[in-house]
């Protein structure tokens, strides 16, 4: 077997080595390791179709195709200037509202894109206070990840374990929002606690106030140039709203995510009268392309029986105590995610979990939420370990700001250690629960 | 107390929304922050006082000078000094009371600015405008709208945001415009009629301090006789020579294909009144010196 296995697992390492350096794109990575399959003939391109998720494409591709079209219409960008001002400049309102508006939007909306709208903002407001951008701009990426956990769309990891395991948007809800509200909570009380001074009400300092008016005057006047097409917001609002509905609705309608996202999607282009070019432009698809190509090459380790032997000798090796299995797949999940990319490693997590769940059943799907807040929360370790940190840091240093990874991580491990003690202690509060 | 790069972090936004908006809007949205930022100041009543000197310190030291500013605060200063007696929202009270009344003078002053300036927009006319200047952009628009003159405007692209009130304007008001860049205007010269600029201030030495690369188009527009139209309101005649207006200069350095640059660059220009052919106040046509 071994003699058989060691092609893919060589051309999986080596994948998996050329994105973790950096050393090719993504997706050009997964596709050459795919194509190497072929062309050595480990698998063919009939296996290969089997082994694709296309519910995950189907999802991933509506989503961003929704998310293209409101982000068109302005929407996000007039809600985060409101937010500015609502702020009055107060740098602990600030990191609040700032941090509570990006976690919700990361719900729904993928991570970079929120970090993408609210950064440039964050930083002119706190640049242009004089404060320190760098502690509001990420505790800002590490809520748009701890956001991102609570639904089935709101991070790629939680897309493929949705579809892949067949859990719903709302089981998602139920068992992920109080995780991730109670660790984004602890997160802010952390920068707040650990900062304490930088974030002084500026109350008693007229020329502070003075100047916080006039720079959210100015940036009303950069930010809010676009014109507003209300009709064209409306309609993208409410096509976001019956999607979201649909998902909730899943165990009446039978529909998947996939199908749902896909289907609004679509109308959402008909009905806005969106030039389809110009939208597809934004959709992403090297991601697609690396999803699909990880999916492949995935497949063809689980066909050789590496994952079975991966789950066997590793995973199954501390036991069969659901506590231990629970913990150890979130501690390794996260740990991991905070160095690699999160969704290669939950891809391949996905057998190896189904395997431990075949030698000791966990009710409740507890393994899997523990896979889900593990890899998700487990990006903020590092500046590397999601693409929304990396995201803002490229702005941090646009703006003048550059942080490095060991600042970065200094200031984001703390957190993320305490979110998953926080996840722990809920994973144990679910285990005594319903065991 | 603040520190030197507290107040540059001010300077450098009030530069850029002067840029963008032009001085007299920036003067109205100062005036109305001080008013907000007054009412919102939470401290004891003996460090009201200690704090209105030093945000007024700040305010009169701005690089450039916002010399309208600076005169109503200087005003409001001396008017606060036989009001500052009595509890802390008395006190408050007052202050931004005095702020409003400065408000609404110098908002009046800029409607009446904008009545002279569209009262010399002609039939016929095909003005340049390179300034964002709220007034010059509002006389487009009673000149079009109100007095009913048939007219063309040559507006001159800087950088997007600063052209951007200008032909968010002459858009919305249907008024017919060609934008080109600034560096193109030799190819219009023929058929221009006038040249609207307005100013940050008017020095003692006859220099006025104008938006960046107005200097250009003045020196360009009076070589060949295009009238060049300087609207600017009264509060904006400084006591103090140019050299006294704290015009920002700044040294950057940029390193394109291996040579590194270093470039200074000034935050405003300066043009000399004898360039001006007509020089308009709130009170009308002022007969130049």
């Amino acid at each position: 077997m071994f003699s058989e296995a060691l092609i893919p697992v060589v051309i999986f390492i080596a994948v998996y080595v050329a994105i973790s350096f950096e050393w090719l794109n993504k997706a050009v990575a997964a596709i050459l390791g795919v194509m190497a399959l072929f062309i050595i003939g480990v698998v063919d391109e009939t296996a290969a179709a089997r082994y694709i998720d296309f519910e995950t494409l189907m999802l991933l591709i509506g989503m961003m195709g929704i998310v293209a079209v409101l982000k068109k219409s302005g929407f996000f960008t007039i809600l985060t200037v409101r937010i500015a001002r609502m702020t009055g400049g107060q740098p602990l309102r600030i990191l609040i509202l700032f941090c509570a508006l990006t976690a919700v939007l990361s719900a729904f909306l993928d991570n970079v894109t929120t970090v993408l709208i609210m950064v440039p903002i964050i930083i002119e407001l706190t640049v242009g206070m004089g404060l320190d951008p760098k502690i509001y701009v990420i505790a800002l990426a590490m809520a748009s990840n701890l956001g991102g956990t609570a639904t089935l769309i709101g991070d790629p990891p939680n897309i493929i374990i949705g579809s892949k395991v067949g859990l719903t948007f709302n089981q998602f809800v139920v068992y992920l929002f109080v995780p991730v509200v109670i660790s984004t909570v602890a997160v802010i009380a952390y920068f707040w606690a650990t900062n304490r001074e930088s974030f002084k009400s500026i109350n008693d300092d007229l020329t502070k106030l003075f100047s916080v008016q006039l720079l959210i005057e100015k940036i009303e006047y950069d930010f809010l140039a676009i014109k507003l097409d209300r009709l064209f917001l409306i309609k993208s609002i409410i096509c976001l709203g019956i999607t979201l509905l649909l998902f909730v609705s899943h165990t009446i309608t039978h529909l998947s995510p996939g199908v749902v996202a896909l289907t609004t999607s679509m109308i959402l282009f008909v009905i806005t009268r969106m030039e389809i070019e110009h939208i597809l432009l934004e959709v992403e698809w090297s991601t697609l392309m690396f999803f699909t190509g990880l999916f492949i090459l995935v497949g063809a380790l689980e066909e050789k029986g590496i994952i079975e032997w991966v789950a066997r000798n590793i995973f199954l090796q501390a036991g069969n105590d659901p506590y231990v299995m629970v913990l150890m797949v979130l501690w390794v999940s996260a740990i991991a995610s905070g160095f690699i990319d999160n969704i290669p490693f939950t891809i391949t997590m996905i057998p190896i979990v189904r395997m431990m769940l075949d030698v000791q059943p966990i009710p409740h799907n507890i393994l899997w939420w523990a896979l889900s807040l593990g890899a998700c929360m487990g990006g903020n370790l590092t500046l590397i370990g999601a693409s929304a940190n990396i995201v803002s840091a490229g702005m941090l240093k646009k703006y003048g700001h550059g942080v490095s990874f060991g600042e970065y991580t200094r200031k984001s491990a703390p957190g993320t250690i305490l979110s998953l003690i926080i996840c722990t202690v809920v994973l144990i509060v679910y285990l005594r629960i319903f065991l | 107390m603040k520190t030197v790069t507290d107040n540059q972090t001010l300077y450098h936004l009030i530069r850029d929304y002067m840029q963008a908006m032009g001085t007299s809007r920036t003067t109205i949205v100062a005036l109305q922050s001080y008013i907000d930022a007054v009412r919102r100041l939470d401290c004891n009543e003996s460090d009201f006082k200690p704090l209105m000197l030093e945000l007024n310190q700040v305010i009169k030291s701005a690089e450039p000078k916002i010399v309208s500013l600076t005169h109503l605060i200087e005003e409001f200063e001396a008017e606060m000094e036989t009001h500052s007696m009595g509890s802390l929202d008395q006190i408050k009270e007052r202050t931004a009371e005095l702020l409003t009344q400065k408000l609404k003078r110098f908002e009046t002053d800029t409607l009446k600015l904008t009545r002279h300036c569209a009262d010399r927009i002609e039939t016929g006319d095909f003005i340049i405008a390179s300034s964002p200047t709220a007034y010059i952009c509002d006389a487009f628009a009673v000149a079009h709208k109100e007095l009913s003159r048939s007219f063309r405007v040559l507006a001159l692209k800087q950088d997007f945001l600063r052209t951007r009130e200008l032909v968010k304007t002459l858009e919305h008001h249907q008024i017919p415009y060609e934008l080109i860049p600034q560096y193109n205007l030799s190819h219009y010269l023929g058929q221009t009629t006038k040249l609207f600029i307005s100013a940050v201030s008017v020095t003692t030495d006859q220099k006025a301090v104008t938006g960046l690369g107005t200097a250009n188009v003045v020196s360009i527009c009076h070589a060949h006789n295009v009238p060049v139209y300087l609207f600017v309101e009264s509060l904006k005649f400084s006591h103090t020579p140019l050299s006294d207006q704290h015009i920002y200069r700044e040294e950057t350095e940029t390193k394109e294909s291996n040579i590194t640059f270093h470039m200074t660059t000034y935050s405003n220009d300066f043009v000399g009144m004898h360039r001006v052919d007509h020089l308009i106040t709130e009170n009308g046509e002022k007969p130049q010196q």
